[in-house]
Parts: C-alpha cells; structure tokens; sequence
C-alpha cells in the first residue's frame, strides 16, 4: 500500500526539488549572405516554468518540433540558453561552462533515444558503465560494476562483451546502468524508450520505475507515446510550439484536461480496443513555423474554439486550479 | 468522385490478394537470413487487414515480396504463391510487375522524403508518374494531378504542385505520396508504417484519410504497423507475425479479446494503455507485463517454435515441433500446440454468447 503511495505522489514535492527551472527560453538564431547576418530566429523554447521533486517523474508531451529536446539539452547543458533559470538542488547551473558544471555531472545524468550511438563501441560493456566512476575517482572494481548489471538485468559476465553483442533492449539497460552508476538525482530521459519494440519497452519501462522506487531518482521524462508518458509520469507538461500550455498531476489532466490542444493530443492517440468506440473529434492543419509563431495564442490556427481575443493577445499561463496550470483565455 | 477512369474492379467479397505458404530468403555472406517463413493471409475488397509484429518479424519483407521490389542479388521468394486479382506474383515477368506497381498494387512507407525524389517539383513526380501508368498527355495527366491533391484535402493543390518536397510539412508529404499511390486505381494499398513517424494529431488525419478512400473507391488495405492501436482503429482482420511466421489470424475483435497465441496475449498485455476519456481515475499503476527475453536471430534457426524460449505456456513438445497455423474456431487460426489452455481461459467470458 505504501509502496503505491509513493509510487503515485512523490514523497516531498515542495522539501526537495532537485530541479527548478524557471522561464526558459531558446532561441536559435538563424544566419544568412556573406555578413553573416541573423535573418530569423527558431523559437525554440519560449518561457518555459516547471520544477520536479525527489523521486518524481515529470512526462514532456508535445509533436514533433514543440522544444521538447531542447528543454531537456538546456537542463544538461548540451545547449546554451538564450534566457531563464535552471537551478539543479541548490546551484543556479544556467550557465556554467564544461569545467564548472563538472561536479554536477555527477548529480544529472541522461538517457536518449538511441543506445548505439551514445555507447563506445570499442569498449567493453563492463567498461564503459564503470566510465563515470573512473571519471569521477570514485571504486569501480568488478564486483561493484557487475552488481549494477545485475541491477538493470543484465549478466555479470557480459561486462567483457562489446556493445555491437547486445540486442537494442540489453544495450538500452546498459546505458541505464551507466546512468546510474552515479547515484545521480536527476535523469534526463529524452525519448528512452521510443524505439523498443513493445515488449522490450515494458521491460525498461519497470525497470526505470523500480529504480525510481528503490533510489529516489527524478525523472525528466520526455518523449511523444502519450500513453507511456501516462503510466511512468506523476504530472504530465503539455507542449506546443515552444511553449507549455498545460501542466497537473497526470490523473487531473486526463480526467479534467483545460487546454483544447491537451484535448486534441488525447483524443487523437489510437486506442488499442477495438471495442472503444469514441468521438473522433480531428484537428485540421499542421503545426505553425517555429520561426515566426501566430501570434496571440499560439494554439488559435488550430484550435476548434478560438475567439476573437486569441487571436489578439496570448493567454497567460497560469494556475487555475491547485497544482494544475494552464494557458487558455477559457479558463478565465 | 476522383477516379473517373477506374477499370474492372474485384466484385465485392472478392480476393484481392491471396499470400500462400510464402518464404522470402536472403542470401548473405553470414549465411541465409529467413525473414519470412511459410506466411499465409488473404485480403478482400474493401477490407483491411493489419499486419503486426516487432521489428524483424517479417512485416516489410511480406510487403516488398508481394511488390516484387526484394534486394535483387541477395533477396528470394523460394516457396509459396501470390495471387494478386488474376496475376500469380510469384512467377510474373519483370514488365507484367511494372504494369501491376501503381495500377493493381501500390505501396506507401514510412519516411515518404526517401520515396519522393527531392529535386524534382510535386507536380512533375505526380504527373511523370500518371503518364506512365495511364498513358495520358501532359495537361491531362496535370489534372488529375490536381484531382488527387484535392482528394486527398491538400489545400492549395495549385501552389502545393509547383513546389519541392522539402517546401511540405510530414503530413502534407504523406498526403502526396497517398495521392500518388491512389492516382491510378489500386485495388490494393500496402502502407507499411506509413504514419509512424507521423505526429499523433497528423496521424489521425491520414488514417481518417485512408478510411475515407477505402470507403469511396472500395480498395483493400494491408495496414503493416506495429502499433496495436492503429490496428485496433482500422481494421476488420489482423495477422500476428513473429520471426516469419504467422502466430495468429482472425477478426480484429475476436483476436484482441481472447487472443490464441501466448505471444498475441503477451504484446496484447505488455502496452502501456491510456484510461478511456472522462473516465474515472485509475488506481496507482502496477507494472506492466513483461515479456521476457527478445527477438531471436533468423540466422540460425532452432527447430520447435520460434517463440518457445520465451513462452511460459512452452511444454516439450514446443521446442522440438514448429507448430503448424491451425483453425481453432471458426476465422480463428493459431500456430500453438497449448492453445486450447487459452481457449479455457476464456470459457467462462463467453459461456453464454
Ligand atoms: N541547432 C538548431 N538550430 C536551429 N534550430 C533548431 C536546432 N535544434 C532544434 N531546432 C529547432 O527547434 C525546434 C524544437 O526542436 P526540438 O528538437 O526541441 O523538438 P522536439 O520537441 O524534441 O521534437 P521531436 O519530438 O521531433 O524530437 C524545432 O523547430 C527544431 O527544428
Ligand atoms: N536486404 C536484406 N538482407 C538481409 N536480411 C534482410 C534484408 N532485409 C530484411 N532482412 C531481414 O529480414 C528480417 C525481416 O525484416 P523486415 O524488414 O521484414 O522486418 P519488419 O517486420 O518490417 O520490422 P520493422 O518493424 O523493424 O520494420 C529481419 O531479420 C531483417 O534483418
Ligand atoms: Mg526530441
Ligand atoms: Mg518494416
């Protein structure tokens, strides 16, 4: 019962918030002709709010485009921000360079889409997880390396084989261990699982949950499967265009969503039952150029009940219920 | 309606596509790669059948045997037959394929930026493509260009066809390559993967699209997919694939709600689900059901069935036979010795239908 608990809430939102990041915003300047000149700007990210407690998982939501990625490259640091906040437990890292950001290495850690590419293929599996530890002088001898493979579901002796030897799930599980190694409190997961094939996502996606449960760890878990974002996160952010337009506690945005675009997004997913029948209510068109966003709203082009006044001014983001934010002049 | 010039067309009812007993083989330096290993399925007018299976199963393999466009010095048909409306695939001339290609059959992928060619305007590689197959002059061909852009809602189709790929959203891509696909009057579409790279809300307007199309011009679909959710949303029958062979055929309904093969069951029971909308709040979930092991090598294969190592309802016998796909019900086939176990699992479900 407990263990449910804390599974669905996490233990200390407000005491421990390993991560804050506060109105973050990247622009990527775009450059053309022979002076060089800036000619447009892709509105990556624009003012982007949100925090994660202790052993919490936060889903990132949003089409392809929306600034998912680079929210989650500004927080590691892999891109510069153009503005904002990022505060990882007591420190403001918005802009540490290579060497200063060194010691928060430890503390923030990562796992992307493809394991093949982040895995060096010329070191051995055993190498490359006791890497960090090395990195960081701390003991990586053989019995503390092979108790994380155990840990992530691997054989203790295939720490001598070599990445190429491993099936995309196993190489998965050994970019986990490597994630791990560290004890960090913070991992960004930028579409971990996407290319599992099914059966092997379920075995990730329990695994990353049990860690979870047994360390503590928070989870920036970004990645477009609404439904596996559903079943990992606490509280789901919804993003479009660079922005979030909606942000709860998962139960409250499926159950209550208040922006037309979370409805859109939910409603659009297929549903695996053939015996659900629904309103396929079907949003038209495409999402807008980042390089020159509507303006007001940046939803309005698309959204099925804008007015007037959406067209005009942008909705400001805001708590509208406890917990649960939102960016939509309905909800005035 | 769009298709002024459709020619004689399969009477309802009628087989489109009849695959039987198929192996497709490559022949590789490392040895012979058996992607697709004794696969049978069948699709009528005006149905769609979903293919499904992990990556490697054999899906796209299937699909490229029926086109005729396997890797030419490596790719086979060795076994099996494939009827097409009144042509047997298997055994046509390389001009009788390129005749089928487009008129009888036609294919739609994944990623439609590596099918379209990127130098070339929309409109050149639509009408090229229409004059070829239909014999029509330019202005006509260029109409019916036009006609197929609208059929296929692309707005603007008079400015959309002066321009390259690269000027048009994912979407609006896919939508020029089913209008290209549709130009000539297929009586079968094969879409493999065609919107999984597609963005959910996009995706949902290409499957509406193909549901539309399917109703107005009565063509069968095989909808190739790994998503059990477009399957559950667009077909009428489904055939399970694991490492080349078939595991499981039957209705869409029938199979997701007691499926007859531990590995249907296992996929079935392993996806993350969304609750149902407005419904009321789930329970702190559990974990989710996991089938162990992975995806075996078609290299080396082990006698027995080929999801064996990984089955828990696996008995002796398993490992040494590889079952055969059989009827246990009727439209329900299934290749497991121990179906009949999940058959009584069902039992007290449908007792009373
Ligand atoms: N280095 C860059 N230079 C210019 N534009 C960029 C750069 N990196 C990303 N972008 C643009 O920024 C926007 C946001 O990209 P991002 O990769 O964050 O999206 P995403 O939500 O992760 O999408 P996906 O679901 O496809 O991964 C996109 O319009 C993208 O084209
Ligand atoms: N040209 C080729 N040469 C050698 N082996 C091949 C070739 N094409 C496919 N295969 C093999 O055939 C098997 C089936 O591949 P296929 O592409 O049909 O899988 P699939 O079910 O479509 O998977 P996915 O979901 O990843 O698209 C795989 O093991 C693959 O490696
Ligand atoms: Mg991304
Ligand atoms: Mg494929």
């Amino acid at each position: 019962m407990s263990e449910a608990a804390t599974l669905d809430r996490p233990a200390a939102t407000d005491a421990a918030r390993p991560l804050v990041v506060d109105n973050l915003t990247k622009h990527y300047p775009i450059h053309r002709g022979i002076l060089n000149r800036e000619v447009a700007r892709v509105h990556a990210v624009d003012g982007v709010s949100f925090d994660l407690g202790a052993g919490e998982t936060l889903g990132l939501v949003g089409e392809s485009g929306c600034g998912k990625s680079t929210v989650g490259r500004c927080i590691l640091r892999l891109v510069e921000p153009t503005s904002g906040t990022i505060r990882l437990g007591d420190d403001d890292i918005t802009h540490l360079d290579r060497g200063a950001m060194r010691p928060h290495r430890q503390d923030l850690q990562a796992i992307f889409q493809d394991p093949y590419s982040s895995l060096n293929q010329r070191m051995r599996a055993g190498e490359i997880v006791a890497e960090p530890l090395v990195n960081f002088g701390q003991p990586a001898d053989r019995a503390h390396i092979a108790s994380l493979f155990e840990r992530v579901g691997l054989r203790p002796e295939q720490m001598d084989h070599y990445p190429h030897e491993f099936s995309g799930g196993q190489r998965q599980r050994l970019v986990i261990a490597k994630a791990l190694a560290l004890e960090p409190s913070v991992i960004v997961c930028d579409e971990a699982v996407s290319a599992l094939d099914v059966s092997v996502q379920a075995q990730v996606i329990n695994l990353l949950t049990e860690l979870q449960r047994e360390r503590g760890i928070a989870y920036l878990f970004i990645a477009h499967d609404l439904a596996v974002v559903e079943h990992i996160s606490h509280r789901i952010a919804v993003m479009y265009l660079g922005q979030i337009v909606e942000l709860a506690e998962k139960r409250a945005l499926f159950e209550d969503p208040l922006h037309p675009y979370t409805r859109a997004l939910l409603n659009a997913v297929p549903i695996p039952d053939p015996e659900v029948t629904r309103d396929r209510t079907i949003i038209g068109g495409d999402v807008p150029s980042p390089l020159n966003p509507p303006k007001g709203c940046r939803f309005n082009t698309r959204c099925p009940l804008a007015f007037d006044r959406c067209r005009s001014e942008a909705p400001a983001y805001r708590e509208v219920k406890p917990g649960h934010y939102a960016a939509c002049h309905l909800n005035d | 309606m769009a298709n002024p010039t459709a020619p004689e067309r399969a009477a309802p009812d009628e087989t489109v596509l009849a695959v039987e007993g198929l192996k497709t083989q490559f022949f590789t330096r490392d040895g012979i790669v058996r992607a697709v290993d004794g696969v049978s399925f069948d699709v009528k007018r005006g149905e769609t059948v979903g293919v499904v299976g992990e990556s490697g199963s054999g899906k796209s393999v299937t699909a490229l045997s029926i086109m005729r466009l396997l890797a030419k010095r490596t790719g086979r048909i060795v076994e099996g037959s494939i009827h097409l409306v009144d042509t047997e695939i298997t055994a046509a001339s390389e001009r009788k394929m390129r005749d089928i290609r487009g008129n009888v059959a036609s294919m739609i992928f994944q990623e439609p930026m590596t099918s379209l060619n990127p130098v070339l305007k929309i409109g050149y590689q639509m009408t090229e493509t229409i004059r070829v197959h239909q014999g029509l002059d330019k202005a006509a061909a260029r109409k019916r260009a036009l006609d197929m852009l609208r059929f296929v809602h692309i707005p603007e189709p008079e400015r959309r066809i002066n321009q390259y790929p690269f000027e048009l959203s994912g979407g609006m891509r896919q939508r020029v390559m089913i209008a290209m696909a549709l130009s000539c009057n297929p009586q079968l579409l094969i879409a493999d993967e065609a919107t999984t790279a597609l963005d959910v809300t996009i995706q949902a307007q290409i499957l509406e699209l193909i549901r539309e199309l399917r109703e107005k011009i009565g063509m069968a679909v095989l909808m190739i997919t790994h998503d059990l959710g477009v399957v559950a949303e667009t077909c009428d029958r489904i055939v399970v694939m694991y490492a080349g062979k078939v595991m499981e055929r039957g209705t869409v309904r029938e199979v997701f709600r007691n499926p007859l093969h531990p590995y249907t069951k296992g996929l079935l029971a392993s996806i993350p689900r969304l609750p149902e909308p407005g419904a009321a709040a789930r329970e702190a979930r559990g974990n989710l059901t996991e089938l162990p092991g992975f995806v075996p090598s078609l290299r080396n294969v082990p006698p027995g069935c080929r999801f064996a190592p990984r089955c828990s309802y696996a008995v002796a016998k398993c490992h040494e036979e590889s079952p055969p796909l059989m009827e246990k019900a009727p439209g329900r086939l299934t290749a497991c010795f121990e179906a009949h176990r999940l058959m009584e699992n069902a039992m007290p479900e449908t007792a009373n239908v």
